[in-house]
């Protein structure tokens, strides 16, 4: 599934107004497509690992937590769960004209029902954003 | 300019542990960090008083209180410092709600050197992301209960003052035991039960001054217990809300009927299932249908907590709001500097909100 996941990330990462993006495993590892200017990979790991806190406690306080969406002052952070526990998060722009908001909602229904691709492909261990 | 080193501090009642551990990450960190240790609660929060500590890391087993009623304080008291659970019980369930009572990670005691060596990593990475100081977004919520179980555990003595518009009044700890308590003209446990019961006010911690009588000899644990029993007891029905609370609420309502309707046309009016408005202290300005307040107050810490460090090192401004939905409901919190807004609804359609 992570091969399946990979490939759909690297496809999708250059929505538009998508500032960044990557995604968690349940195994507390990391798939990030890039690392744009501002957005270093540090900080996005440590996003995505507050992200991922939050689904638990959510979860433990038995609210909904499939879909999240974090509204900041300079942007929005869009988080969907997949029943696997693998979970994404897009960082957008908060301006709605600069997003394509219909390819950021089809991500978002994508996602969670993405299945594993028959014929995985490997990509190379040195660039392949995983930590 | 040479690094400043972090200052980390472990807390576990296992002496013999505490002790290889401090001497295993002392190796690691190579002179970068200065390493405090306790073995209880009260001798970690006397180092916590005294220095300006990066990292704590806790057991969550330990006698008298437990590491998680020790996160809750820390969160309360020091909402900035970074907090890690360092245990060998790492079932879910406890880690949620570790994390929920302000722990930033959740280690299981590694078996291996390597293990290790990940801890170290991990917590010298988290330590690189410790917040800016002042952040004014974080809620925090430390009342006089509080800052008495804290001073109490500490073995500290000092005088409290506390006062409110039309009253002033004393509590005094000495060496961690309350020996006195005075309010207008009571004085004793009464004088204590009273102070503890009132909703607003101010109060601040003074040197130890020896009271004209010593008028209280039970032990500290009792005596809050005892007043948080009759504060229950005798708690009034919320007030009805402000102009700006309603506001508050009308906007947040209107945002999910908005939220819904963009969904699908056929979506019910969704329901609101409950809300929660309470003060940056944590006091309830507000509630509806919520049985759960201190839960909801907790999440709303949480909340505001874990809202800044997924901002940290990353252009996204201040934080506003938040919002999660399933199939079946849907939950909007806001957070301000002065209070905290959570309104759950239910009956709302399954297809993601863009925009």
């Amino acid at each position: 599934m992570r091969e399946t996941v990979k490939q759909w990330l690297v496809q999708n990462a250059d929505l538009r107004g998508l500032l960044a993006c990557g995604v968690r495993y349940p195994d507390e590892t990391f798939f990030l497509p890039s690392s744009p200017a501002g957005f270093p990979r540090e900080n996005l790991e440590n996003s995505l690992r507050c992200i991922g806190d939050t689904y638990q406690v959510l979860k433990l306080n038995h609210f909904p937590n499939e879909y999240i969406r974090w509204i900041y002052q300079n942007a929005l952070v869009y988080c969907v769960r997949r029943a696997d526990g693998i979970f994404l998060g897009l960082f957008t722009s908060r301006e709605a004209n600069a997003v394509d908001l219909e390819g950021l909602g089809r991500m978002l229904a994508e996602f969670p029902v993405l299945e594993p691709s028959s014929q995985p492909a490997e990509a190379p261990a040195s660039d392949s954003g995983e930590g | 300019m040479p690094q400043k080193r972090k200052k980390v501090l472990f807390v576990d009642d296992d002496l013999s542990f505490l002790e290889v551990l401090k001497n295993l990450m002392a190796h690691y960190a190579e002179g970068q960090w200065e390493i405090f240790t306790a073995p209880d609660t009260g001798q970690a929060l006397g180092i916590l008083q005294e220095n300006h500590l990066d990292l704590l890391v806790v057991d969550v087993h330990m006698p008298v209180v437990d590491g998680l009623q020790f996160l809750s304080l820390l969160q309360r008291k020091y909402p900035n410092i970074l907090k890690v659970v360092l245990t060998g019980d790492a079932s879910e369930h406890y880690r949620a709600a570790c994390l929920s009572s302000g722990a930033e990670l959740f280690l299981e005691k590694p078996a291996t050197a390597e293990g290790w060596h990940s801890v170290y990593m991990a917590l010298n990475g988290l330590a690189s992301l410790h917040p800016e100081e002042g952040f004014h977004g974080v809620l925090r919520r430390v009342g006089l209960q509080d800052v008495l179980q804290m001073e109490c555990l500490a073995r500290h003595s000092l005088t409290l003052e506390v006062s409110t518009n039309s009253i002033q009044g004393t509590i005094v700890v000495e060496e961690g035991r309350i020996i006195h308590a005075e309010a207008g003209g009571r004085a004793g446990e009464t004088a204590f039960n009273y102070l503890m019961s009132l909703k607003g006010g101010e109060f601040s911690l003074k040197p130890f001054v020896e009271p004209a009588a010593r008028t209280i000899t039970g032990s500290w644990e009792f005596l809050l217990m005892e007043a948080a029993r009759q504060r229950d007891e005798g708690r009034e029905d919320p007030p009805l809300p402000q102009a700006d609370t309603k506001a508050e609420v009308e906007k947040a309502v209107a945002e999910i009927e908005i939220g819904a309707a963009a969904e699908s046309a056929d979506s019910l009016k969704p329901k609101i299932e409950e809300v929660l408005i309470c003060s940056a202290q944590g006091d309830v300005l507000y509630e509806w249908q919520c049985p759960q307040r201190e839960a909801r107050i907790s999440f709303l810490e949480f909340l505001s907590q874990k809202a800044r460090h997924l901002a940290q090192g990353l252009p996204l401004g201040d934080f506003e709001r938040l919002e999660v939905h399933d199939a079946r409901s849907r939950l909007i919190t806001r957070i301000h500097a002065h209070r905290a807004m959570l309104v759950r609804t239910s009956k709302v359609g399954p297809t993601p909100e863009v925009g």
